[in-house]
């Protein structure tokens, strides 16, 4: 009885990563739908019907990008492809421009700057060796990876959901509009987990280099 | 303790990064970015855990 009960849970992973590949696989094929409009097209559309003058560059070399500054919206496909993430990516661009630079945007070398001279704080605070000074000078850190999360958050899932809604108004066929729906929960969840995953990297970083400093300092 | 929490915290980012890595793969380019950036981002964290528990 033992025995199979150990067989059975070491089989679950697999199943559960079994239905999990099948699932991907359907919505998989799904995103191959296409749209009435090319993306290039339809990011001039969505410009023009916000009133923006922005210039459209197709096949960047970059990731879908918007810059401000420049006032340039970066895509990395042909200007004719209609396909779902092309399509995606250009309405998500414009959601970009739409709602203009965050604050985070603006002050990203102060964060850095700021990160940096925190790396430095936790090397010399692990000669002192107590562990309630990391503590105070991981806490403040840790709000700030905080507040850089959700203005993340709130920045990203901002432009996605224009890119849905944007969307949503091309097409009024059921299978498109549920592709739309996937495609717009894999970058909410892409959007929400990065930003933790990054703060992490950046946060573990600190603790290594703290680490450091109690090592070399003996303590 | 602390270590541990972001080492779970960081493997369940992994699997949702690799997901999403699958779901992304072949048609969207920027998600494929974001989300290999994602896998590449938790092993540096798991690299620092782990420098982190042999000093």
């Amino acid at each position: 009885m033992k025995e199979l009960l150990l067989i059975a849970v070491c089989l679950l992973p697999w199943g559960v990563m079994i239905i999990l590949l099948h699932w991907l696989s359907r919505y998989w094929e799904m995103r191959k739908i296409s749209f009435p409009v090319g993306c290039k097209e339809l990011a001039n559309i969505l410009l023009i019907e916000n009133g923006l003058t922005y210039r459209v560059v197709c096949e960047a070399e970059t990731a879908g990008r918007c810059d401000w500054k420049q006032k340039i919206i970066y895509l990395s496909y042909g200007e004719d492809k209609k396909h779902l993430a092309a399509v995606f990516q250009a309405a998500h661009e414009v959601g970009h421009a739409v709602r203009g630079p965050s604050l985070l945007t603006r002050i990203l070398p102060v964060f850095w700057g700021l990160y940096l001279f925190w790396l430095l704080l936790c090397f010399v605070v692990g000669f002192i060796w107590v562990e309630t000074a990391w503590l105070v000078i991981a806490l403040p850190m840790a709000a700030l990876f905080g507040i850089r999360t959700v203005y993340h958050w709130y920045d990203e899932l901002g432009a996605t959901w224009f890119a849905r809604a944007m969307l949503d108004r091309l097409t009024s066929g059921k299978a498109e509009r549920l592709a739309i729906r996937v495609h717009f929960a894999a970058y909410c969840l892409t959007h929400t987990v990065l930003p933790i995953s990054f703060s992490m990297a950046l946060f573990a970083c600190g603790r290594f280099f703290w680490q450091l400093g109690l090592h070399w300092g003996g303590g | 303790m602390l270590v541990m929490k972001i080492f779970t915290v960081n493997n369940a980012c992994f699997l949702t990064a690799l997901l999403l890595y699958l779901y992304f793969r072949g048609c969207d380019a920027k998600g494929m970015y974001l989300a290999g950036s994602m896998v590449v981002l938790c092993a540096i964290t798991n690299g620092f855990l782990l420098l982190v528990s042999l000093l």
